[in-house]
């Protein structure tokens, strides 16, 4: 072989070697990265292993703790148990002890029971024996002096026989003259007991009813059927014997009474206690056929009614024309034209008033008015009409204060009437009293006995009091301030154009349904007036239609 | 178009003074008047007429409003819904009647002494609102 290929071989394996060492460093390295990740991994796996260890050792404590809180609960179980078993025995032996002690209690009662009775039947026989022997020995006495007595002469006997015979005579005669008296009277008397059975009637009062005498004798006497005037039964607690015996006074009410064929006819019905030493033996009625008077009443309301309309008329019509040509829509007018024409309106707008005035005083004259009576919260009522002249009062710049009792009044009362009697008070106090000056509204609840106002109060009420800062009534004319037309000087100067009715009107209503008023007063300085209803609420009164 | 026509009130009132003025007022504020002076030519009126609104009087010659009021009520549909105002001058009779009424239908009713012209448009104004 030459030399040169042994060169080239021997280059050729060196380059080999070469690439070998070169290819075994590589490897190497990469074992030795290898190595490294393998001893990382392995470092990790002795880490994770050992974690588990430790977590291992943490799990068989926290079992074992378990076990033992576990054992710990049972045992505590087993002591309540025991526990609750015990209380269950206690309570069960204390209930038993119980009802063994209530059993001997009750045998002790019943036993002293019967030896209380025994002791008082022993008592009242004791007694009964004593009470006899002391009768036998009255008796006895009694005995030994009627003897005596009757060894007196037959001629007493014979007085006393003849004053017998003769008080008998009286009697028959004064119940003769009873008799008589009842039958002549032409209203209708029902006497009841207190449990309102019928004892006695007289002739009337049976005619008026329309039953059997036998048949009313006896009869609780609310079963005699009475209606309103709308045809509803009145009910139990509304009837006149009721009512009577829950006020124990005099009672008059008006209803209907329905006859045994079904018709019916206005009574007027009054119902009396009666009593005996101020006790209440029973009840007196009187009943009175009121149809004629009803008619009447009826027949004067209409003439009212047809003379309002005809009177009303006219002025009407020239309200209204003069209320055109005001207008502006009928031409224009000179500026004294158009106050000639406010000058008709306002006379003509008195004449409304007059003649409005008028009627209700035709009315209360010919008593031809009727007072409806529902129940109200009087001070609210009072309130709210104070309210509807507020606009008038702001205006007059007067100052206004109210005084109201805490309690609310309920009171049966005809609500327009009310409101007639208030609304006129109020209006006065704001009428005559100057710009700047202040009122008083007072509600208050009065008693039997009070004195207000320098009156003595003769039963309970229910007051208004309006009191004013204004112009007041001379001592001289507060007697003839509720008459009718009267105006005193003073007031007529300073307000030309009231009507001097609506006091006369306020009082005829007030007395009409058993209220009063009255007045204090100084000119100048200012008066109060008082409107006084009875708190057992206004008296009803049947008439054709209400009062304005 | 309904919007130009106008309203037509119908007044029943027997007093002529009365009847003229509302209905020259009724006239000026825009509205048709028709008029009648008793409840049986108002009743004719009504039916022909079909007015929007009735002023209705009361006491009345011939046939009384309140009989009108009736008859008008039963006679046809029209009749049954047609606002009706009544006037009164509050006498016994109507007073009671007019309580008894204002229970059943919204009827309304006004005071001839008493109320301005003014309160009268009002009136009529809120009852044709009412619709």
């Amino acid at each position: 072989m030459s030399k040169r290929i042994i060169i080239l071989k021997s280059k050729k394996r060196a380059l080999n070697l070469k690439i070998l060492a070169q290819r075994r460093e590589r490897i190497r390295r990469r074992l030795e990265v290898t190595a490294k990740k393998l001893a990382a991994i392995a470092k990790e796996k002795e880490d994770v292993r050992r974690k588990l260890v430790i977590t291992a050792n943490h799990l068989a404590v926290t079992a074992k703790e378990k076990e033992i809180v576990r054992h710990k609960l049972v045992i505590t179980a087993k002591h309540l148990a025991v526990a609750a078993k015990e209380k269950e025995d206690t309570r069960y032996k204390l209930v038993t002890t119980a009802k063994q002690l209530a059993a001997t209690a009750k045998e002790r009662e019943s036993v002293r029971l019967r030896l209380v009775t025994t002791a008082k039947t022993l008592a009242v026989t004791a007694k009964e024996k004593e009470d006899v022997r002391r009768k036998l020995a009255m008796t006895a006495k009694n005995l030994s002096i009627k003897d005596k007595q009757l060894a007196a002469t037959a001629k007493e006997k014979e007085i006393i026989r003849l004053r017998l015979v003769q008080t008998a005579d009286d009697l028959e005669r004064s119940s003769a003259k009873n008799e008589a008296m009842l039958g002549a009277i032409g209203d209708g008397l029902i006497a009841v007991d207190n449990d309102r059975k019928i004892m006695f009637l007289n002739k009337v009062a049976v005619d008026m009813i329309g039953w059997k005498t036998n048949n009313l004798i006896g009869k609780i006497i609310t079963e005699l059927p009475l209606q309103d005037e709308k045809g509803n039964f009145i009910p139990l607690n509304l009837r006149p014997t009721t009512l009577a015996l829950k006020s124990d006074k005099r009672t008059e009410v008006t209803y209907f009474y329905v006859r045994p064929d079904k018709t019916r006819f206005p009574m007027s019905i009054t119902v009396t206690p009666i009593k005996i030493n101020n006790k209440t033996i029973g009840l007196i009625e009187v009943i009175r056929d009121i149809t004629l008077e009803k008619e009447i009443d009826r027949a004067k309301s209409e003439f009212i009614s047809l003379a309002s309309h005809q009177l009303k008329t006219p002025p009407t019509a020239i309200k209204l024309l003069i209320e055109r040509l005001l207008g502006g829509r009928m031409g224009d007018f000179t500026n004294e034209q158009r106050e000639y024409l406010s000058d008709i309106r306002s006379s003509n707008q008195r004449m409304i008033n007059i003649i409005n005035a008028l009627l209700d005083v035709s009315r209360i004259e010919l008593g031809a008015f009727s007072i409806k009576r529902t129940e109200k919260d009087a001070c609210a009522l009072v309130l709210t009409i104070l309210n509807e002249s507020k606009l008038m009062i702001d205006e007059k710049q007067l100052k206004l204060k109210t005084i109201f009792p805490e309690k609310k009044v309920i009171l049966l009362l005809d609500e327009s009437i009310f409101r007639m009697i208030i609304n006129n008070l109020i209006l006065n106090a704001i009428h005559y009293t100057p710009r700047g000056g202040g009122i008083q509204v007072e509600c208050k609840l009065s008693n039997k006995g009070e004195t207000l106002g320098g009156k003595l109060l003769p039963d309970d009420y229910f007051v208004v009091a309006v009191a004013d800062t204004g112009y007041g009534v001379p001592q001289k004319d507060q007697h003839k301030l509720f008459t009718k037309f009267f105006r005193a000087d003073n007031a007529r100067e300073k307000q030309p154009d009231g009507t001097g009715l609506g006091l006369y009107i306020v009082k005829s209503a007030l007395d009409n349904s058993g209220g009063m008023i009255w007045l204090t007063s100084e000119e100048n300085k200012g008066s109060i007036f008082y409107a006084a209803i009875p708190l057992t609420g206004m008296k009803a009164k049947i008439g054709v239609r209400g009062l304005t | 178009m309904i919007e130009n026509k106008k309203t037509k009130i119908l007044i029943v009132e027997d007093e002529a003074v009365i009847n003229k003025v509302y209905a020259d007022d009724l006239r000026d504020n825009g509205f048709e008047v028709v008029t009648a002076q008793n409840g049986k030519d108002g009743l004719e009126l009504a039916l022909s007429e079909k007015p929007d609104l009735i002023l209705l009087d009361i006491l009345m010659p011939v046939m009384d409003g309140l009989t009108m009021m009736d008859k008008l009520r039963n006679a046809s549909s029209y009749g049954k819904n047609v606002p009706i105002i009544l006037l009164t001058n509050l006498s016994a009779d109507e007073e009671e009647t007019i309580q008894a009424l204002t229970k059943n239908e919204p009827a309304y009713y006004l005071v001839k002494s008493d109320w301005d012209l003014r309160d009268v448009m009002e009136k009529i104004r809120e009852r044709l609102n009412r619709k």
